[in-house]
């Protein structure tokens, strides 16, 4: 047999191995699914809203004549996710393409019901990536977010993920990304109750629908706001504006934040929090937990409302003494909340079972109540870096 | 006449063997002898001349009027001759002596011979030399006049650099040789003359290096082109595939140049060259894959610059081979490994076309090597006519028309300049066609599919050899001291090959035994 005879025999070999495998979809025959909602009516069906992008529309470069919507919503009922989703294609022509799918929202209502199922049919789906992130819609519906058109970028999925970022980044009053995976991992978790950040609307109202929205210059938005506190898989309460901060500050993941503290009535003075360094541990002690969390923040000053000389050690003295109190107070408000929720989301149970594994094993069973009456010690530190270009303030007298 | 001409065809070195003819002693008969086997060949002059004062002795002087020099006939043949010789007694001369002093003391011609086999002065005819046929006398004197008409030594159209010699090779054989001796002014530099082509009798240059050269690959190739049977050799590429050890490898195994400075550094690096007469492209070998990717201008240009361009065309080399089939295969089969931005933005160009992606790609390649093959093949003053309708014209007009997305074209441009930047047309023209296997696979199954190719295209390479070297040598079997001119060039002070005295040896790498690639 020459070489070439070997060669066209390999090939038809490789050929008739590869009759399966031939998967060829060209672009023009799929829909890319964007964004996945997840509701639940009122007679506990699974109500699914597809965000479905229309190219033509949001693409750059295209001469669009704006006659259509760049996203469009495919809504429908199931009495599972499955069904629903299946239930979903009947509407569209192409076939669904999810593996771009930038977000899942799980509407209000649904996530009181409790999210077991929908994180287990949307990780088992292998079109759809496990690194998925998570939100929950706040006072809406999940339809209700990926039903908004978002000036700028139009596809409000794909917006909603960055602005958690950014949230988180900026301000610490949201969790990272939390991706379907990781609550996959942690949804049974007894040390620590899953937490996700919240999404809402802002400026919404009738006018604000659709194509409206984007001709308005105060349009309504999606925004990040609170962080939704779990219990196993049941939504239970929410830790709002300072208290998500201070979850995000205990949890470690918090990259820089404002902490404003009065320097007279009606005067404050802010920081900047660019870092911190944090120290907690729980003991069990005479069958109560003792959680003792001790920090040190470390800040720049960024504006002061009142007349001080900032070269004066004593003053910045005063003012981190403040700042401790502010910060410690803020801690100790949300893990009080969070305690009324029993939802231990900061891992306090997992400090405990890393610190002392005997005595975790004892009380892991009644953990949430143990959680619920503990005793909380939290001593900030405030250590400012920086006051800026200037010492004196500009009206100093 | 029948019978010599087919004796004729035969290869000299057959009828030496076989039938020896002599020239006979008597002038009309051999004149006669002569045109009746140039019959009809209207480029044959023959002159007579008389010698002496009272006794009068003919000869005659034949030459072939387009292949000789005329000028050299003229000044260096007939004018010495007709004054020395044509008022001089010849009563007391003996013929031998007359024959010793026609060829030492009279024609101001470089080199002399005399030959008395009939066959051996009919090829020196055909090669441009005089003959000069002498009455009573067996024995001819063959005069070095070759000449001819041809192109003059212009710059390199095929593989341009920015710095460095402009000169190239022409179709002038001697011409060639020249321009190689002048680059390597040494005692070492043999080139070997040889004749292959039945009919056409091609004169053809060995060229090499004694003492650097493999004498084992040397005795290879002088073997095989003893080998060849052929009627005519046009181009060097007919010598090319019938010695080359694998004549159906879509890779080339020989390397062919127009520059003379690139056969001299690869003669002082143990290779050796053919050239062929006729044609301006000489051959170099035993070559390697990543000679395909060395430039002149990598040596020529500071070491850094140098090895950058070589860094890119390695890149470029991959870019022209994968780019289309890599797209093809990520927006028919693996979609979710583009980015999302531009998954919407290919979206949105696809819509409303009507092929899909796979045959618009094929339309899209085939279109662009149809301009090219037309660019190559238009006159000249209609060139840039069929650039714009080309590029132009039917680029845009093909996008608005909705035929074919505007990322296609993108992908196909990208593909067709990266491919522009291989320096040998011989390894990039196999790269086009490579190309579309590629995109078959692509379609057929995604990246999986490629992966597949790639590896039968490694495994490939892997076997194949080039006169014995390993094909991918020094990339695999991998040597590390040639990799400081592979896909880097390092400054001459520590490039190792410059410093070695060129008798020495070069230091071997393992190479396969020859006999396993016996065409």
């Amino acid at each position: 047999m020459t070489a070439v005879q070997k060669m066209a025999l390999s090939l038809c070999m490789m050929l008739t191995a590869l009759t399966g495998c031939g998967n060829y979809m060209d672009l023009n025959e799929l829909s890319i699914v964007m964004g996945i909602g997840v509701d639940r009516t009122k007679d506990l069906k699974y109500r699914v809203s597809l965000q479905i992008i229309n190219p033509g529309e949001v693409a750059t470069g295209q001469s669009s004549g704006g006659k259509s919507v760049p996203i469009l919503l495919d809504v429908s009922e199931g009495r599972s996710l499955s069904e629903a989703i299946r239930n979903a294609s009947k509407k569209i022509t192409k076939m669904m393409e999810y593996s771009h799918v930038a977000v899942a929202v799980i509407g209000e209502e649904a996530a009181k019901e409790g999210i077991n199922e929908i994180i287990d049919t949307l990780l088992r789906e292998p079109r759809m990536t496990s690194n998925l992130p998570v939100l929950i819609a706040k006072d809406t519906t999940a339809e209700q977010v990926l039903k908004l058109l978002s000036p700028i970028t139009y596809v409000s999925s794909m917006d909603i993920v960055q602005k958690n970022k950014n949230t988180q980044k900026l301000t610490g009053e949201a969790v990272g990304t939390t991706t379907i995976l990781s609550i996959g991992e942690n949804i049974t978790h007894i040390g620590q109750n899953i937490a996700i950040s919240g999404v809402a609307l802002a400026n919404y109202s009738k006018d604000n629908e659709g194509k409206a929205n984007l001709e308005k210059t105060d349009p309504a938005e999606t925004h990040l706001d609170a962080i939704a506190l779990f219990n196993k898989d049941k939504l239970v309460g929410w830790l709002e504006g300072k208290q998500a901060r201070g979850l995000v500050m205990v949890r470690e993941e918090l990259k820089e934040t404002n902490i404003t503290i009065p320097c007279k009535e009606n005067n404050y003075t802010s920081l900047r929090i660019i870092g911190q360094n944090i120290n907690s541990d729980v003991i069990m002690k005479n069958n109560q937990a003792h959680i003792n969390i001790r920090g040190t923040m470390f800040a720049f000053l960024d504006e002061t409302g009142c007349s001080m000389d900032l070269a004066d050690m004593k003053v910045i003295d005063q003012i981190e003494n403040d700042a401790g109190k502010a910060i410690e107070q803020m801690v100790r408000d949300s893990i009080t909340t969070a305690q009324s929720y029993k939802s231990d989301a900061f891992g306090f149970g997992n400090m405990l079972a890393v610190r002392d594994k005997k005595s975790w094993r004892k009380v892991e069973k009644q953990w949430p109540e143990l959680f619920q009456n503990a005793e909380i010690k939290v001593d900030y530190s405030v250590n400012i870096r920086r006051n800026g270009m200037i010492n004196k303030p500009v009206f100093y007298k | 006449v029948v019978r010599m001409k087919s004796l004729f065809f035969k290869k000299s070195r057959q009828v030496n063997h076989n039938a020896v003819q002599n020239i006979s002693n008597d002038l009309s008969e051999n004149v006669q002898r002569v045109k009746d086997e140039f019959q009809y060949c209207s480029d044959l002059t023959i002159r007579e001349v008389e010698l002496g004062k009272s006794v009068k002795k003919k000869v005659a002087l034949i030459s072939m009027s387009g292949i000789s020099d005329q000028d050299k006939i003229n000044t260096g043949i007939i004018n010495p001759f007709l004054e020395k010789w044509g008022s001089r007694e010849l009563e007391h001369l003996e013929d031998s002596t007359l024959l010793q002093d026609l060829k030492k003391n009279t024609f101001d011609i470089q080199q002399i011979q005399s030959q008395k086999e009939w066959n051996e002065v009919m090829l020196a005819l055909l090669n441009g030399d005089a003959a000069l046929f002498i009455d009573g006398l067996s024995e001819v004197l063959l005069l070095d006049t070759k000449g001819g008409q041809y192109r003059s030594i212009a710059e390199s159209t095929t593989q341009t650099i920015i710095r460095g010699p402009k000169d190239s090779f022409t179709e002038s054989l001697a011409s060639n040789m020249s321009l190689i001796r002048n680059r390597i002014r040494n005692s070492l530099l043999k080139m070997e003359m040889k004749k292959v082509g039945d009919v056409s009798h091609t004169n053809i240059a060995i060229v090499y290096m004694e003492g650097i050269v493999d004498e084992e690959i040397l005795e290879t190739v002088k073997q095989r082109i003893d080998n060849i049977k052929i009627n005519n050799i046009a181009e060097s590429m007919y010598i090319e595939s019938l010695i080359e050890s694998h004549p159906y490898s879509p890779f080339p195994t020989v390397l062919d140049t127009e520059r003379p400075d690139v056969v001299a550094v690869n003669l002082l690096e143990g290779r050796l060259g053919i050239i062929v007469d006729g044609t301006p492209s000489v051959l170099i070998l035993p070559i390697t894959l990543p000679l395909f990717f060395q430039s002149p201008d990598d040596y020529y240009q500071r070491y850094l610059v140098g090895s950058f361009l070589r860094i890119l065309r390695f890149m470029s080399f991959f870019l022209a081979l994968l780019v289309p089939a890599f797209f093809l295969a990520l927006i028919t089969h693996h979609q979710a490994m583009i980015p999302t931005p531009l998954i919407i933005s290919i979206a949105a160009q696809r819509e409303g076309v009507p092929f899909p992606a796979v045959v618009e790609l094929l339309l899209m390649e085939m279109a662009f090597e149809i301009f090219r093959e037309a660019s190559v093949r238009t006159p000249r003053i209609i060139g840039p006519t069929v650039s714009i309708v080309g590029a132009l014209v039917l680029g845009q007009a093909v996008v608005q028309a909705g035929f074919v997305s505007t990322s296609m074209i993108i992908i196909v441009s990208i593909t067709a300049v990266s491919s522009f930047t291989l320096p040998y047309y011989s390894f990039s023209a196999s790269i086009r066609l490579l190309r579309f296997l590629f995109i078959i696979s692509a379609a057929v199954a995604g990246l999986y599919g490629m992966a597949l190719l790639l590896l039968f295209l490694l495994i490939h390479m892997n076997s194949i050899s080039s006169f014995g070297v390993p094909y991918l040598t020094p990339i695999s079997p991998f040597n590390k001291k040639e990799q400081e001119d592979t896909f880097i060039r390092l400054p001459w002070n520590l490039l190792r090959n410059s410093m070695n005295p060129p008798t020495s040896q070069p230091e071997k790498t393992t190479y396969q035994p020859m006999n396993g690639d016996e065409t």
